[in-house]
């Protein structure tokens, strides 16, 4: 294939899956705990020493969470728990220990402390038993029934939370970011939830620019096919 | 097609549900003992299979792909309400947790924490609509006030006694997890796997909260921020649609690469 036509079509795959990205991101702008993903495409010269050899694949976009907390909102509810700092609360699923910051908690039958999805949240590594009354929860975490310590809900903070392998769900994988113990910077806040970390500004300068983009690369394409028509009907006349 | 009009689309009927439930909430601001609901989103994310083997290249790693969002459901909040002051001596309020047990026409039991009472042709307490509590005691009719105590205790003065007659005890129910009882509408509430069994006490006992005679608890619906949720929802919606449109440019820019 031409080149200039492949190197229009690379282009055009990856404005399309910024576009899912983009899409995603502003389709989630009011999800408790939501981390906006935020798309990386690899730089051009090293696609263009590829290019002979990858007609037929798509293009490949890679994402990673933006990590930043995203602001506190009063709910009132005890069991609504925000995390002030950049720590995870950590959750047992079928697919083993997670970490997340979505904090709209609520209570199993049998009592046990779990997300909105169901997955157990740690304390101390174990389950945490609510008794039937109302529970107090204060900023290092610790649950309190009346002056009666419960336990202390499991906040986890990361080396480098941008490592975090982001799986849905609002939860991450620890992949290659390694916990540390240190929980002091971290508080945990009862009657919160944190909001999505979806800015609208970054994402409809995003859509824009994708959007412009699209319109270049047509812009490239006709000038392409007028200089072959040129070619084929000019040139070829001689 | 473009995957952003999906995605969009998920966004728009989000927020739409997010208004349905704003609205029912606002529509409730006087209702008493209306408990707010709360629409709860989760993203929707797929990470596709690994490749077979022969498929593409190493240099070609699976991508997770996020395919918008859902509502993960509607949950109700039972914070508190004001108590109002009506001065109807049948009018019950519960300060604290708990619940009133009603015994449905089917004979089903269902839970409500509104206990603007009546009495029906027998002198059995019942709600508003007929429901009869499962306390079983009757007030006798010649009764000329009934005085329900903090901690359940009822006592009714009748004509020609010097002392109260004592007519039984009201028991609060209560759940380890009312968040999972499902609405029946009417402020009753029908008990679910998720929120477990009723246990049943005094009020006072267990964690369970204590009545106050001649008031009712208000809606616990805050004006302030159902409207800046409500504002919310409008701009989100709006964010989403403009996906639509900008996903739609797009696409006629594509069709249109060959100008004929």
């Amino acid at each position: 294939m031409d080149s200039v036509y492949a190197v229009a079509r690379e282009g055009l795959l990856a404005d399309f899956s910024r576009l899912t990205i983009q899409s995603q991101n502003l389709s989630n702008i009011d999800t408790v705990g939501y981390k906006r993903q935020v798309a990386l495409t690899s730089g051009f010269d090293a696609r263009l020493g590829e290019l002979s050899s990858v007609d037929g694949r798509d293009y490949q976009t890679t994402t990673v969470s933006d990590v930043r907390p995203g602001v506190l909102k009063q709910t009132g509810r005890a069991l609504d728990l925000a995390l002030d700092g950049d720590g995870f609360f950590s959750v047992r699923t079928a697919s083993g220990v997670r970490y997340t910051r979505r904090g709209d908690f609520t209570v199993a039958a049998g009592g046990r402390l779990v997300t909105a999805q169901g997955d157990v949240v740690l304390a101390g590594g174990g389950d945490l038993v609510l008794p039937n009354s109302d529970v107090r929860v204060d900023s290092e975490g610790k649950v309190y029934d009346g002056d009666r310590q419960l336990g202390q809900i499991d906040v986890v903070q990361f080396d480098d939370p941008r490592k975090l392998q982001y799986v849905g769900d609002a939860q991450f994988e620890a992949a290659a970011a390694s916990p540390t113990t240190d929980r002091t910077v971290t508080q945990v806040r009862s009657g919160y939830l944190e909001a999505s970390n979806v800015q609208p500004a970054h994402e409809m300068t995003a859509l824009m620019g994708i959007s412009r983009q699209v319109e270049l690369t047509r812009g490239v394409l006709t000038s392409r096919d007028e200089m072959l028509d040129s070619a084929i009907n000019t040139l070829a006349q001689f | 097609m473009l995957d952003s009009l999906y995605i969009a689309a998920t966004g728009l009927g989000a927020q739409q549900s997010r208004i349905d439930a704003v609205s029912n909430n606002v529509a409730n601001v006087n209702t008493y003992a209306y408990k707010k609901q709360r629409i709860n989103f989760e993203d929707v994310f797929y990470r596709p299979l690994v490749q077979a083997p022969g498929v593409g290249t190493a240099a070609v790693l699976p991508q997770p792909v996020g395919l918008g969002v859902a509502v993960s459901g509607t949950q109700t909040v039972f914070t508190a309400g004001d108590l109002a002051q009506t001065n109807n001596p049948l009018d019950v309020a519960i300060k604290g947790d708990g619940f009133f047990e009603v015994e449905m026409p089917d004979g089903t039991s269902a839970y409500t924490r509104l206990g603007s009472l009546r009495l029906n042709d027998q002198g059995e307490f019942t709600t508003q609509d007929g429901e009869r509590l499962k306390a079983r005691f009757v007030v006798p009719s010649d009764a000329t006030a009934v005085t329900i105590a903090s901690t359940g205790q009822v006592t009714a003065t009748v004509a020609g006694q010097d002392k109260p007659v004592s007519l039984g005890n009201f028991e609060l129910a209560n759940f380890v997890n009312p968040t999972g009882l499902t609405p029946l509408g009417g402020g009753l509430f029908a008990a679910t796997n998720d929120s477990g069994p009723a246990f049943v006490d005094d009020p006072g006992q267990q964690g369970l909260g204590t009545l106050n005679q001649g008031y009712l608890e208000a809606s616990n619906v805050d004006l302030n921020s159902e409207l800046v949720d409500l504002v919310l929802a409008q701009q989100a919606y709006q964010l989403n649609s403009k996906v639509v449109q900008v996903s739609d440019d797009i696409l006629s820019t594509i069709v249109n690469f060959r100008r004929s």
